[in-house]
């Protein structure tokens, strides 16, 4: 009864004001799955159909890992109310042979079995839901959110914006939580939002997400991404665009007059925390007054996804050299088949291409930012454009940083 | 009083009427600037740095109202101004301000100081499962003002990531500059993570997969040949 208590709790407040009293008829209404899913901490999960849980071929296995499994079960399919009125529930829990078993009817309702129940309940739909992924329409619907960026984007800049699915570190639950994994740099990263990082991996499990991407290949973005009508999107662009449009969001709050920046009370806190979740491509919380074209502006934003590029550390537009004791060792672990190897790329992968699109907001920019001493940086900054015919300049890049200090 | 000068715009009142505004008041404004929410990652630039002028070539070009900003972030403004030019002279001052931050965390003082707030993790943690929580440097993609966010770099997977709050994203990445961090592990070699050939392994029902298996093998050669280069020089 704990749950139908929260269950109420967590619903809108018309919702359980127009069914009064009558709490069955509340609780008939929304099934558990339903409630479960529509938690905010829970938007990930998949609500399993209920004919695939009632299929015993589908749970094979698990009584054995769920303890007081049968009740975990009959909670999960709302069997509950009626076991209690028919009396067959004590029967159940006895054949389910689980802790619960011996205590009799008395425990059922104290509050600490139901937590227990409960507790195993959220185990075992975890488990269900695992195995449910793997199913066709499993795989259909996540792949469907995926596309949506459902579950948010690769935090990593050279991915441009693809997107991510959860997936586990092991089967076993209990060990670890939820990862997010990019098809694009097939790269595990943790969840950004707070609320989904105490999600146990187990729920997706380690199979999910490569089968995902294995049978629907044309998921994964490639190295090249182009617009509709055949140009290339430079990832460069599209940072730029998203810089622009979060200034502008900003400039636009505080014309409004909300305090953006000022430490402010909690509350705001929590507002922007909230909408972080993809700061650029999901423009539902941010913008109230968009209307219809804003959702198709939101839509496509959704769906643009930049090239892939593989960063390259520069110091004054230099690139640092390999030779040098803290230079560039982890090359290898961005390459992708498309691009070229790192030694022969050169700056091909940041500029190459791309290098003219992104040379020209350099010069709409205008006025140029001087670092240092001016000539240092007139040299960093053709540096930067010219950096596809220069092959080996890594050399005086160890020099430069002793250079800069010693003039400061 | 100054505070009340500075505020000219009527958001900041609150500052003045609030109980602690009197000690809000007295500190100066890069240390206000500096507790603004989402200013974390900049770090406070030396008086001394600030008042030699030989530091500020050339940013009177790049930078409205140069005079004004100037005299707003060294606390020495005194004429009375219009609120609309208050707005400016304020955005100016931020601008110039990080526009010197950009100057200043590359001499010696401004990189020792970033160096603290690295060893802090004040910059944040790497979300890569496999770098282990390994604290991050702000970085720019651009030295060009007004082009691209801050992004932060991670030493161990050497690669750039967005910073996960919407309240660092709009912070220009210019004021970081495209230099940092490299800059930093150069001078301060000790603050180099170790290095680890850690990878993630896509795997179903246990099985690696085909397609990714080959592109590590591959990922894995790029490495071992730029290994044996490194160490063939080092044998020179």
């Amino acid at each position: 009864m704990t749950l139908r208590g929260r269950m109420d709790r967590d619903l809108p407040p018309d919702f359980s004001d127009s069914s009064g009293s009558v709490s069955n008829a509340s609780s008939s209404e929304v099934t558990w799955i339903v409630w479960y899913c529509s938690l905010p901490e829970h938007e990930f999960f998949l609500e399993v159909p209920e004919d695939y849980i009632e299929d015993e071929f589908n749970l094979a296995g698990l009584s054995t890992l769920v303890p007081l499994y049968n009740e975990a079960l009959d909670m999960i399919l709302d069997l509950e109310a009626e076991s209690d009125e028919s009396g067959s529930e004590p029967s159940r829990s006895g054949g389910g042979g689980g802790g619960g078993g011996g205590g009799g009817g008395g425990t059922h309702t104290s509050p600490s079995h139901m937590r227990m129940v409960e507790s195993s309940a959220e185990v075992l739909y975890g488990l269900i839901h695992a195995r449910y992924l793997l199913t066709k329409s499993g795989l259909y619907n996540m792949g469907e959110r995926f596309r949506m960026k459902y579950f948010g984007q690769c935090p990593r800049a050279g991915c441009g914006g693809c997107g991510v699915v959860p997936c586990g570190r092991t089967d076993v639950p209990g060990i670890d939580t939820i990862k997010m994994y990019c098809p694009r740099c097939g790269d595990l990263y943790h969840p950004k939002q707070a609320r989904h990082q105490t999600i146990d991996g187990a729920y997706f499990g380690t199979t999910f997400s490569s089968l995902l991407f294995l049978s629907h290949p044309q998921l994964v973005p490639g190295v090249f991404s182009y617009t509709g009508d055949g140009r290339r999107r430079d990832a460069r662009d599209l940072e730029h665009e998203a810089f622009v449009r979060a200034q502008a969001r900003r400039a636009e709050q505080s014309a409004g007059g909300i305090v953006y920046d000022s430490e402010s009370g909690p509350e705001s806190d929590d507002l922007e925390d909230e909408s972080d979740y993809d700061s650029d491509s999901v423009g539902s919380g941010d913008s109230g007054g968009g209307g219809g074209g804003g959702d198709a502006r939101a839509a496509a934003r959704r769906e643009a996804i930049a090239d892939y590029w593989v960063y390259e550390p520069t110091i004054f537009g230099f690139r640092v050299s390999e030779r040098a004791r803290t230079g560039p060792r982890m090359q290898w672990l961005r390459w992708k088949a498309g691009l070229r190897e790192p030694h022969a790329r050169c700056a091909a992968a940041i500029a190459g291409p791309a290098g003219a699109a992104a040379a020209q907001p350099r010069g709409k920019a205008g006025a140029l930012h001087r670092l240092g001493s001016s000539a240092e940086d007139g040299l960093g900054s053709q540096m930067d454009q010219d950096m596809d015919e220069e092959g080996e300049v890594d050399e005086d890049a160890a020099a430069a940083p002793a250079a800069a200090v010693a003039a400061q | 009083m100054f505070r009340s000068l500075r505020h000219g715009g009527g958001r900041d009142l609150q500052h003045t009427e609030s109980p602690e505004g009197s000690d809000v008041s007295n500190s100066s404004w890069v240390e206000w600037f500096l507790s603004l929410r989402g200013n974390e990652f900049f770090c406070e630039v030396d008086e001394e740095y600030l008042l030699d002028r030989f530091n500020l070539a050339g940013l009177n070009a790049e930078v409205k109202h140069y005079n004004f900003a100037y005299d707003l972030i060294t606390d020495a403004i005194e004429e009375d101004l219009q609120p609309a030019m208050w707005d400016e002279v304020e955005k100016s001052a931020r601008h110039l301000y990080g526009l010197i931050h950009a100057r200043f965390v590359l001499t010696n003082r401004g990189l020792s100081k970033m160096l603290e707030k690295l060893k802090l993790a004040e910059f944040g943690r790497c979300p890569r499962v496999l770098c282990h929580n390994q604290a991050v440097l702000p970085v720019g993609l651009s030295d060009i003002c007004g082009n691209k966010g801050v992004k932060l770099y991670c030493p161990r997977c050497e690669d750039v990531y967005s910073p996960p709050s919407r309240k660092h994203a709009v912070i220009d990445g210019a004021y970081f500059t495209t230099s940092l961090p490299h800059m930093l592990l150069q001078m301060f070699p000790t603050a180099m993570p170790p290095k680890s050939n850690e990878r993630y392994v896509p795997r179903i029902f246990g099985f690696r997969l085909h397609q990714s298996a080959e592109e590590q093998r591959k990922q894995d050669q790029i490495r071992e040949e730029a290994a044996r280069r490194v160490q063939a020089y080092v044998e020179e």
